[in-house]
């Protein structure tokens, strides 16, 4: 979006700035009592153009001040810096766990300082929590959070955290003994500085195939370390573990063997279409450095698809949204799987910026018609009931994103919800109230859409950086409801009466003041309401950015809080059938979906109980490390 | 609107948050990951309560940076599968669910009559029999998450369970039905009013994809670089091989292909010596080189200039030659990270392809074929639009070309800022130009009231930008010239007009400058200070056929009334006008007047140059006007 929007920008400062009556300053005098910024502010009002975020190019000069602030070291930030340095000491432990047969135990004695103890890495108590014949899931009872570190715990010194690697490794539920991970993840989510101790709290992942199913242990440990001296590594002085869980899969064996649920069928899917090397096994990054920018291009690369039946044969089929330069791809689904691109032939083969697409039947004739958000506008196309499509109406909605259709007032045709995101900065960042509304279309019929954002009310608490919506009845009343994500602050609840809304995000405790960026509804708890996931932004970076450094000496309390609710990560929210919700989301320890994108509840296997997927990951670049 | 709790702790944040979001995304830029490389969750619900991370034991723990999810159940087999849209590669990733068949499931589509076809909104309840009985809700959504929609088949998973007794749908806006007789593992269709239920069969030839781990993404540098929109090659300025300064001016009669290459690298010569070779080809073909040697540009002690000497004589290099500047790389380097999201540093060898108009048409990072310098040529002779088209990697349509002037040009300003910023004011100005003269590349809007858009953007770009430039750089008649046509484009522009007129006085127009004044006198905004300013050139200027005293004190009483006599300047101009007529007792009031108001006024230095002019009238002498600067 960056660059497509530069040109409507300039116009408008460009009519603003005749409006203002910008003048020169000059030594015979100004023109009195008008405002004359001169050409330095002149030149600082163009800079204030957003799309120069995205576009540092020829202001890098004036940027290294703030690039230096990006690295930890030269910022002076010793928490992360020693982060960085932890997790490259636990990264060793996780490359002994990986060679368990074969590794040297001096790679361990690396990690740990004079004097190292630990509890036992497999706590004694693991034991069955669930299990349906594909998944088990053991777990050992939770430790009261925060232990005061103890040392001396049983296993002491190398030999000790080598006995205890090794039999958190074999150890296990049913059958997964002598079982040899091939994965080891670590992730330091906190820090605490105490005098010449650092405590630390790591997420651990271990997991690895296994005959006929896949296994993963999760835990988490406290870890005390001790300070580094100079350029020292730091050292373990004691692990605790707060917190551990096992999942092991077995699948069904035989012909279509697979050791996870989860197979990747891609290839075999889409190889055939020229465009599947050509551009679906080509990323964004890639791209961005071949396309120019004003083509619409960015690095975040935020485009969706669409799942729906578009030319009528009974199977669902697939439209890939994707970014300006590139032509979004329709596949059709054969009845053997595969799918054909026919991008071309169906006319949605659009070069434009592409955020999302709706197959939805907006004329009510039995056929998936479509709506395209590109990133200025709505983009509404009649399907001719074989899978052809043809331009019906364009509708206003600048910085576009998600698309959701229901029909809110109940006149038997789709509408339209459209939620927009401007390129800006936020303001203020915790609660940002400068961005662009989200649109209302009603479907009058015949194709025409008229925006009734204001008249039914959805204009309240409407300038918001939003990335997403969702319909859905919470309170059970026959009609439909809105929840809107929006990033930089508190999200929306939208109770619909009779067609018209009122914002309730407050009252119903549902406002999850954070980055929001995705909407899921689901009964997962079998009350008979619908319950919320919203997608959050569980990040480092995004902490650093959002709010340590700044806050880490003079914010208040306060700011302090919002900030860290900011980058808690993702949320659940059950319905207390009362019209409120309670915030669930640690209990039910959904939290960690890292930098989380799409979610969606979906039983995966088959048990009643709906489950959750979390699409996450901003930008990776070649570079294997992170900022 | 919302309330802000915060607002006054955050009001400077704002501006911080925004540099340190632009530096991360220049190390973005620079090939920097930002959290990346993160596994996709996924979370399996047991019981109602806590979740257990089962991403890994799943597969679903990709490293993708995935976006979206589509659910569907691509092979009738009632398990729910996945595709994923991803900013990654592979875009699109299909993730098929290979789970054992031990729970039982049920799929229902519906079709709405009354209510929308689609029946969204719908709220599907499933009643199955069993100890406790068991309700399960569905809603089926159109968009949903984030950018994705998935299929409209809503799925149950039943466990155990397989007795169903019924299901109950609650159309949208629309009664209640219940649907009886539904069986476990089905795919059924229920439409809205009929209480038939209809099992919908898989297809004949079920699908049978086959598992494949994808391999991970080629690390491909981008070759050739094709632009959409064509860019202004800045200065090229260069030092032959004797070490004098040379440059090339554009327009040319053939294209030019801008190479840079080091002596230390292979296959600089390599590439050199195909040019060499191909001479004939490349010149008939209507290609010119320019090989720059970018040897000793870094500091780098090994490759010294003499070497390139060495290497081109060697070579009998038949094209021309010589030392690449830091400038030109620097203002090309801005150049190629403004338009491109890249600030990579560039390799060697390095090419721009330039055509006969000075606009580039390709880059290519590393080398590039004489076969390919042939077919781009082609491309230097097409039209925008048409090139364009034949840049982009695939074929498709456009709603929105982004090559309309407004888009285009926006861009070419968006590298002149880039460029000014940088302290690139030639390259700026070049590319303001760029801008201007894109209009006449590319179709005007249509419409009226598009082309009066594109009018005045023209007319702003003159005005604010190239005459802006023009003048700090001390090109006075080049920057009046520039008004002068933003003024044609845009005759009521007021503040270009404002600017002339004192450009004109600054360069002894008198005259000119007055006419341009006296066209301001009943601009609303510009009024006053034109009335102020011709009052005082009429009353002081250095130019005795100017000087018109009575006429003055006309103008500048109709400025101070029109400023309630509350405005320093014009009661300055009055008593100047009144000085000039011989009338110094009431210039001497009014400049007491003036001199009281402009203690408080902006700038300070108003004051004292008033003060200057009381001690003149004071002793009976008006005042005069220093000559202009020229």
């Amino acid at each position: 979006m960056p660059k497509r929007g530069i040109a409507i920008s300039l116009a408008v400062i460009g009519s603003a700035a005749l409006l203002l009556l910008i003048l020169w300053r000059f030594q015979g005098g100004t023109l009195p009592g008008t405002p004359s910024p001169g050409f330095e502010e002149a030149a600082c009002s163009i800079m204030d153009l957003p799309a120069l975020r995205l576009q540092p190019g020829g202001i890098r000069k004036i940027l290294s001040e703030h690039l230096a602030k990006v690295d930890p070291l030269k910022d002076g930030w010793n928490t992360e810096h020693f982060s960085e340095a932890a997790k490259d000491q636990l990264k060793k432990l996780g490359h002994f766990l990986t060679r368990a047969g074969d590794s040297d135990p001096q790679a361990a004695a690396a990690v740990i300082a004079p004097g190292f103890s630990c509890e036992p890495l497999r706590p004694a108590d693991v034991h069955e929590v669930f299990s349906d014949g594909a998944f088990a899931v053991f777990r050992a009872d939770p430790r009261s959070s925060h232990p005061t570190p103890q040392l001396g715990g049983p296993h002491r010194g190398l030999a000790g955290l080598v006995d205890t690697l090794r039999s958190w490794c074999e150890g296990g539920g049913e059958g997964m003994a002598k079982i040899q991970p091939v994965q080891v993840d670590f992730k330091i989510f906190q820090v605490h500085e105490s005098g010449p101790e650092v405590s630390t709290t790591v997420f651990v992942e271990l997991s690895g195939a296994m005959d006929r199913g896949h296994f993963q242990k999760n835990a988490t440990w406290h870890c005390l370390w001790k300070r580094p001296e100079n350029d020292e590594p730091p050292r373990l002085e004691w692990i605790d573990v707060a917190d551990y869980e096992e999942v092991v899969y077995r699948g069904p064996g035989g012909e279509a063997a697979c050791s996870t649920l989860f197979a990747d069928c891609t290839e075999s899917a889409l190889a055939k279409n020229p465009c599947f090397k050509e551009q679906i096994l080509l990323g964004q990054s890639y791209w961005v450095r071949r396309l120019e920018a004003k083509l619409g291009i960015d690095v975040t690369g935020h485009s969706g698809l669409a799942v729906g039946d578009a030319d009528g044969d009974g199977l669902d089929d697939v439209l890939l949204c994707q970014p300006g330069g590139l032509p979004n791809r329709l596949f059709l689904h054969q009845p053997d799987g595969t799918l054909i691109d026919a991008s071309a032939a169906a006319g949605v083969d659009w070069l434009d910026h592409t955020r999302s697409a709706l197959f939805v039947d907006l004329d009510n004739d039995g056929d998936q018609d479509l709506a395209i958000a590109f990133a200025n506008l709505l983009l509404v196309m009649s399907n001719d009931g074989s899978g052809h499509f043809a331009k019906e109406a364009v509708l206003a909605a600048e910085g576009a994103h998600s698309l959701a259709a229901a029909d809110y007032d109940q006149d038997g045709k789709l509408d339209l919800y459209v939620t927009c995101y401007p390129n800006l900065s936020p303001v203020p960042y915790h609660d940002a109230n400068n961005g662009l509304p989200n649109l209302l279309y009603r479907n009058r019929g015949n194709w025409m859409f008229n925006e009734v954002t204001r008249e039914k009310g959805l204009d309240q608490n409407n300038r918001r950086f939003s990335f997403a919506a969702a319909w859905e009845d919470y309170d059970n009343d026959g009609d439909l409801d809105l929840y809107v994500a929006n990033d930089y602050g508190r999200n929306n609840l939208y109770r619909n009466d009779g067609g018209r809304f009122t914002d309730v995000a407050a009252a119903a405790g549902v406002e999850d003041i954070a980055a929001g960026m995705g909407v899921a509804w689901a009964d997962f708890n079998h009350d008979g309401f619908m319950d919320l996931h919203v997608s959050n932004m569980f990040s480092t970076a995004g902490n650093r950015i959002a709010y340590q450094r700044r806050f880490k000496d003079s914010a208040p309390e306060q700011a302090k809080s919002i900030f860290q609710r900011h980058a808690r990560g993702d949320s659940l929210f059950a319905n207390l059938g009362d019209g409120t919700f309670a915030d669930v989301s640690l209990e039910a320890a959904i939290t960690m979906g890292r930098w989380a994108w799409d979610a969606k509840f979906a039983d995966l296997n088959n048990d009643s109980w709906e489950d959750l997927l979390v699409a996450n990951g901003y930008i990776t670049n070649e570079d294997p490390g992170d900022l | 609107m919302s309330r802000s709790p915060l607002e006054a702790v955050d009001a400077s944040s704002s501006e911080e948050y925004r540099k340190a979001w632009t530096a991360l995304m220049a190390l973005v830029d620079q090939g920097g990951s930002f959290s990346g490389h993160e596994r996709n969750c996924a979370f399996l619900n047991i019981a109602g309560k806590r979740f257990a991370n089962a991403s890994a034991a799943a597969g679903f723990d990709l490293t993708d940076d995935a976006r979206s999810i589509g659910l569907v159940d691509w092979n009738f087999d009632g398990k729910v599968d996945l595709w994923i849209a991803n900013r990654t590669a592979p875009r699109l990733r299909l993730l098929i669910n290979n789970g054992p068949a031990k729970n039982h499931f049920l799929a229902v589509h519906l079709r709405g009559k009354i209510c929308n076809r689609d029946a969204i909104g719908a709220r599907v309840e499933l009643h199955l029999e069993g100890e406790p009985p068991l309700k399960l809700l569905r809603t089926l959504h159109a968009g949903n998450g984030f950018l994705s929609q998935s299929s409209k088949w809503l799925f149950f998973g039943l466990g155990p369970r397989q007795a169903i007794q019924k299901l109950v749908v609650r159309w949208p806006g629309c009664r209640m039905e219940e649907f009886q007789g539904l069986r476990a593992d089905q795919h059924y269709l229920i439409t809205q009013g009929d209480p038939r239920v209809e099992v919908s069969a898989a297809p004949a030839a079920a699908a049978r994809l086959k598992p494949a781990e994808l391999p991970p993404p080629e690390a491909s540098e981008p070759r050739r670089i094709p632009l959409t929109l064509r860019m202004p090659m800045p200065s090229l300025r260069f030092r032959d091989f004797d070490g004098k300064p040379a440059s090339r001016l554009f327009p040319a009669p053939r294209p030019l292909l801008v190479n840079f290459w080091a002596s230390w690298c292979g296959a600089c010569s390599k590439e050199l010596k195909e040019f060499a070779d191909q001479e004939s080809l490349l010149r008939a073909g209507g290609i010119e080189i320019l090989a720059l040697s970018a040897d000793g540009l870094s500091g780098d002690r090994s490759s010294a200039p003499a070497a390139s000497q060495n290497f081109i004589r060697g070579l009998k290099f038949p094209f021309s030659g010589g030392f690449a500047t830091p400038e030109l790389m620097e203002s090309l380097e801005i150049l190629y990270s403004t338009i491109l999201h890249d600030q990579r540093p560039f390799p060697v060898p390095m090419s721009f392809l330039v055509d006969s108009s000075g606009w580039i048409t390709a880059v290519y990072r590393g080398t590039v074929t004489a076969e390919q310098l042939l077919s781009d040529a082609r491309l230097c002779a097409a039209l925008p639009l048409e090139s364009a088209q034949k840049s982009l990697p695939f074929p498709g349509r456009w709603h929105e070309l982004p090559l309309q002037p407004t888009v285009a040009g926006g861009n070419l300003g968006w590298v002149a800022t880039a460029f000014e910023l940088a302290g690139f004011k030639d390259e700026a100005l070049l590319y303001w130009k760029g801008y201007l003269s894109y209009s006449d590349k590319v179709p005007r809007p249509a419409g009226a009231k598009e082309g009066a858009q594109w009018d005045q953007e023209l007319a702003r770009i003159l005005s604010q930008e190239t005459a802006r430039i023009l003048h700090q750089a001390g090109r006075t008649e080049e920057a009046i010239a520039a008004l002068r046509q933003a003024l044609r484009l845009k005759p009521d522009l007021s503040p270009a007009r404002f600017n002339l007129a004192s450009l004109l006085e600054r360069m002894n127009h008198a005259g000119a400058a007055l006419a341009e004044f006296r066209a301001l006198f009943q601009d609303p905004l510009a009024g006053l200070a034109a009335m102020t300013r011709a009052a005082m050139l009429l009353a002081a200027s250095p130019d005795p056929g100017i000087r018109n005293g009575e006429e003055a004190v006309q103008i500048a009483q109709r400025a101070c009334q029109l400023s309630g006599y509350r405005d320093p300047e014009s009661l300055d101009a009055l008593a100047a006008a009144y000085a000039e007529s011989g009338r110094f007792d009431e210039a001497l009031i009014t400049v007491q007047k003036a001199l009281g108001l402009a203690a408080s006024a902006n700038p300070a230095a108003l004051a004292g140059q008033i003060e200057e002019r009381r001690r003149l009238y004071q002793s009976r002498q008006p005042f005069r006007m220093p000559a202009g600067s020229r």
